[in-house]
């Protein structure tokens, strides 16, 4: 068989979206991407804070595990159809976040006090974030 | 690939109506829920368990179970093996629905597959009746 006939083309045609994409499970996973954003961000510059460096890490990783768990269930309560490549997109985007945060998290928060500026910490944080809300912003463009 | 071959490669499991809607449905997405998947289809809860119990015992789909308090959740998904089955499937009945024509298109005279294909090549559409073949020449009855 060397041409793919009617039935293998339209099965290929992946333009147009599925039908029972959740629009809450693109906003859960959006807020999910702002929320790893938020804590990266203050992680990267807690080490510089002093005295309260270990309060901060401290105190950031209860409310991220405590927002982990409400987005968790709130993610599953949403979870309806995944349009193809979903599953991969995430993937890619949760295993490149933590890339970031363990490359990052060596100099910035093993090493304790760093000199460099929070611009810099905090790009790094939206860099590790962004793949996330990328793969939050096309399920929901596919959900409408 | 002849008709008979093509016949041949036609996958029972696959080719129930309830089974092979499921399977286009779910080769179209990543993974859908099951409330999703029998709203699209139609059908009732009992029917589609039990298709979906006889496409996961063939290795083809596998149910994912989630429970939120009380709420339970499946999600339906194809494997890897249902994916290639039903491609496979699907390439078969493209030949089989080129009809007479798939085994000319393969013929060994060298000439174009892409051309056959084509609504807009309607020579290549066997006579009924060749000259050289009588009413005896058709094939046998199919055994499936």
């Amino acid at each position: 068989m060397t041409t793919p006939g009617r039935f293998s083309t339209i099965v290929s045609d992946q333009t147009r979206s599925p039908q029972g994409v959740s629009t809450d499970e693109s906003a859960v996973l959006a807020v999910w991407a702002v929320v790893q954003f938020l804590v990266l961000a203050v992680l990267f510059q807690a080490a510089n804070a002093s005295n309260w460096a270990g309060m901060l890490t401290y105190l950031t990783l209860t409310l991220f595990l405590l927002a982990q768990i409400a987005l968790t269930v709130h993610l599953t309560r949403a979870r309806r159809v995944h349009p193809r490549g979903f599953t991969l997109r995430a993937r890619i985007a949760g295993g490149w976040a933590v890339l970031v945060t363990v490359i990052a998290g060596w100099f910035w928060i093993a090493q304790g006090a760093h000199s460099s500026p929070v611009w810099l910490t905090t790009a790094v944080a939206a860099v590790a974030a962004l793949p996330a809300l990328v793969v939050a912003t096309l399920l929901g463009r596919a959900s409408r | 690939m002849t008709l008979a071959s093509a016949r041949q490669a036609l996958d029972d499991t696959i080719h129930s109506p309830v089974r092979l809607t499921l399977m286009s449905a779910l080769n179209s997405v990543d993974q859908a829920d099951y409330q999703t998947v029998k709203d699209a289809l139609g059908v009732s809860y009992a029917l589609l368990s039990k298709h979906v119990a006889i496409l996961e015992r063939a290795g083809y789909l596998k149910v994912a179970k989630y429970f939120v308090g009380r709420t339970a959740g499946t999600g339906l998904a194809l494997t890897r093996a249902g994916r290639e089955a039903y491609a496979a499937h699907l390439a078969a009945l493209d030949e089989i629905v080129l009809g007479l024509r798939a085994p000319a298109e393969h013929g060994d005279d060298g000439s174009d597959a892409s051309s056959a294909r084509s609504p807009a090549s309607p020579q290549r559409r066997p006579k009924i009746r060749a000259s050289s073949e009588g009413p005896d020449a058709r094939p046998a009855p199919a055994s499936r």
